[in-house]
């Protein structure tokens, strides 16, 4: 059983490195990345399966970075994860084609079903989100 | 004194002299008669008495019976007659005398009564001519006195007005205003010192030269016109009344912006105007440093919101954010816990997610967190609805033909239109629904927000309305952009804000 391949993107190194730790027994992470313009080079160079994106990153951001991906024709699913939980940012990253909207409180909670879920090309929201 | 006044006061005193005059005339007139019948009188009456007595004289005896007794009758008779004839005699010796005295004198005596009368009559003459002239020696006295009166008013008037000329001399020649008269031909007849020191112009050479030399001769036409009018009408019009378009050029070509008021009077006949001007350099420097300090403060408040806002977000969010995670897997490996620290470690999972959530709020309310990640349509949109929702008002949001990237400034600027708008319509006028629309006009990002509430008097602006609508022109100002506000008691209230849009220059990839 090959295990999905995962690609890590968030500027703060303590979250990538919990979230790593979360996913590993599970999913293989193929990367880790600080920043929207490395990211989208990567997920050129990896090919992975799913990106677990921040949206507030240097450069660029998450969402700019989704809408880049899929110009680029990635086929990668995208599941975010942030501390916004306004009802706006889960529209907009959904209209740039994410599929789960992950707050990071929820992280050990939401994160893996959500990857699961976007796997399915299933839309999952975490429901602390405000008007979610 | 008036003259016509002193007129008056002459009249009553002429005719009572007059009248005076007439008076003495009918006196001396009468005396003259009076002398006149006693001088006749005097020369007939000794004629009438002296005839009378001589018609008796002549006496005749008839018989000699009758002799004696006639004779003692005719010596009777005699003696009376003689006693008669002696005081006829006697009577007669006075009258002759009388007579004699008359006779040869009578015209001397007429002589000396004529000259008697005449030296009454110039008497009489003399003392009327001497009264007439006291009388007018008293009135010459009287109008001299009025004179010297009038002579020294006008004299203090004299002095009053040359005291006022030298005033308004001083005024102008001291007058931190340059002061400029021109003729109808538009030639200067008055240049002051202040004129001479802000043109840098002579003031002497400067008399008679046209005042065109001291008008920037790029726009002629705009203040000719407003001077045409104003010869026209009188009256400064409204473009001359603003001012602030109005330039003035000095004797070294530089042109300056100026403040000045006209003022149209007539000299011997001839049409002039009196500008008085003011060389407002120094406070167009300082309202534009005032714009430029405003506008500096606005950014600065903004940046050190912003500023806050994304160290919330990006820094002890995320690190709150770190610490919930970690405390969610101690408690979902609660296996290897017992029940009680298992609950107490969920417990403050919760608690540090709520932490950041509110945090996460603060630092959204500092700055948007939608706006600054997703631009102006989400940010504006995503306010709409966190507004509506807690103030439990219907805010509807429309936008059509705008431009995905938008400068942060400008999209800065609108979303913090539409929340003073939005907090202005909570406020004040009572309405349960208001439109905000966001749509491209040309060159223009138009921005409006209409509600149909109890509106307001513009001419009758609250204070802390003003002050948010004060506001909002401050932020489209230092854009370049302008504010119009309408509004109608019990109709409603629109406000319309246009800015040119820059697109955002692409970010760097």
């Amino acid at each position: 059983v090959t295990r999905p391949r995962v690609l890590l993107a968030d500027d703060h190194p303590p979250m990538l490195e919990r979230v790593a730790s979360l996913l590993q027994p599970a999913y293989d992470v193929v990367g880790t990345v600080g920043d929207g313009s490395t990211l989208i080079r990567e997920a050129e160079r990896l090919q992975p399966d799913v990106i677990v994106l921040d949206i507030t990153m240097p450069i660029l951001t998450g969402i700019e970075a989704a809408h880049k991906l899929r110009e680029v024709g990635s086929r990668a699913k995208l599941v975010f994860l942030t501390v916004h939980q306004e009802a706006a940012f889960v529209r907009e990253c959904f209209a740039e084609g994410g599929l789960g909207y992950v707050t990071k409180s929820r992280l050990v909670t939401d994160l893996i079903p959500a990857i699961k879920e976007a796997l399915l090309n299933h839309h999952f929201v975490s429901p602390s989100t405000l008007h979610g | 004194v008036p003259a016509s006044k002193q007129h008056r006061a002459v009249g009553p005193i002429d005719r009572h002299f007059l009248i005076g005059h007439g008076g003495e005339r009918q006196t001396s007139a009468i005396t003259c008669l009076l002398l006149l019948v006693a001088g006749a009188a005097i020369f007939l009456l000794p004629k009438s008495t002296a005839a009378l007595p001589r018609k008796e004289m002549g006496h005749r005896l008839t018989s000699d019976e009758h002799l004696l007794f006639e004779r003692e009758k005719q010596l009777a008779i005699l003696a009376d007659t003689l006693h008669v004839s002696i005081t006829q005699e006697a009577e007669d010796g006075y009258l002759a005398s009388a007579a004699t005295l008359w006779q040869p004198n009578q015209w001397y005596i007429l002589a000396s009564l004529s000259l008697i009368s005449l030296g009454t009559l110039l008497i009489g003459g003399l003392m009327l001519e001497l009264r007439r002239r006291k009388s007018i020696e008293n009135e010459l006295a009287a109008t001299s006195d009025r004179l010297r009166l009038a002579l020294d008013t006008s004299q203090q008037l004299e002095e009053k007005l040359l005291l006022s000329e030298e005033r308004l001399a001083s005024v102008i020649a001291s007058s931190m205003d340059a002061v400029i008269a021109v003729d109808q031909d538009q030639r200067i007849v008055l240049f002051n010192e202040a004129a001479a020191e802000m043109f840098g112009y002579n003031a002497e050479k400067a008399i008679g030269i046209e005042i065109n030399r001291f008008i920037p001769q790029r726009f002629p036409l705009q203040q000719a016109d407003g001077i045409r009018h104003f010869r026209a009408s009188g009256v400064t019009s409204p473009s001359m009344g603003s001012l602030s378009a109005l330039l003035a050029v000095r004797a070294n070509g530089q042109e300056f912006p100026i403040e000045a008021s006209i003022s149209q009077g007539e000299t011997n006949g001839r049409k002039q105007f009196t500008a008085i001007i003011r060389d407002i350099t120094e406070r167009k420097i300082v309202e534009e440093a005032v714009i430029s300090l405003s506008g500096r403060l606005i950014e600065a408040q903004e940046e050190e919101r912003r500023r806050i806002a994304r160290e919330i977000h990006d820094d002890y969010n995320q690190r709150l954010a770190v610490i919930a995670i970690d405390l969610e897997e101690l408690a979902a490996n609660g296996a290897r816990l017992d029940i009680d620290a298992g609950k107490r470690l969920h417990g403050l999972w919760n608690r540090v997610s709520e932490l950041s959530e509110d945090l996460h709020a603060l630092s959204h309310r500092l700055h948007s967190s939608t706006l600054e990640n997703l631009g102006l349509i989400a940010g504006v949109r995503a306010f709409c609805e966190e507004f509506g929702e807690q103030q439990g008002m219907q805010v509807v949001f429309a936008h059509e033909n705008v431009p995905h990237s938008i400068s942060d400034d400008v999209s800065l600027c609108f979303f913090r239109i539409v929340q003073e708008a939005l907090r202005n319509v909570k406020r004040h006028s009572g309405a349960n629904r208001a439109e905000v629309r966001l749509e491209s006009a040309g060159e223009m990002l138009h921005l409006s927000v209409v509600d149909h509430g109890a509106g307001f008097n513009p001419k009758e602006r609250s204070r802390r309305s003003g002050i948010g609508i004060r506001s909002m022109e401050e932020r489209l100002r230092l854009l370049g952009g302008k504010l119009e506000v309408q509004s109608c008691l019990m109709e409603g209230t629109r406000i319309d804000a246009w800015l040119p849009f820059m697109v955002a220059s692409p970010r760097v990839t």
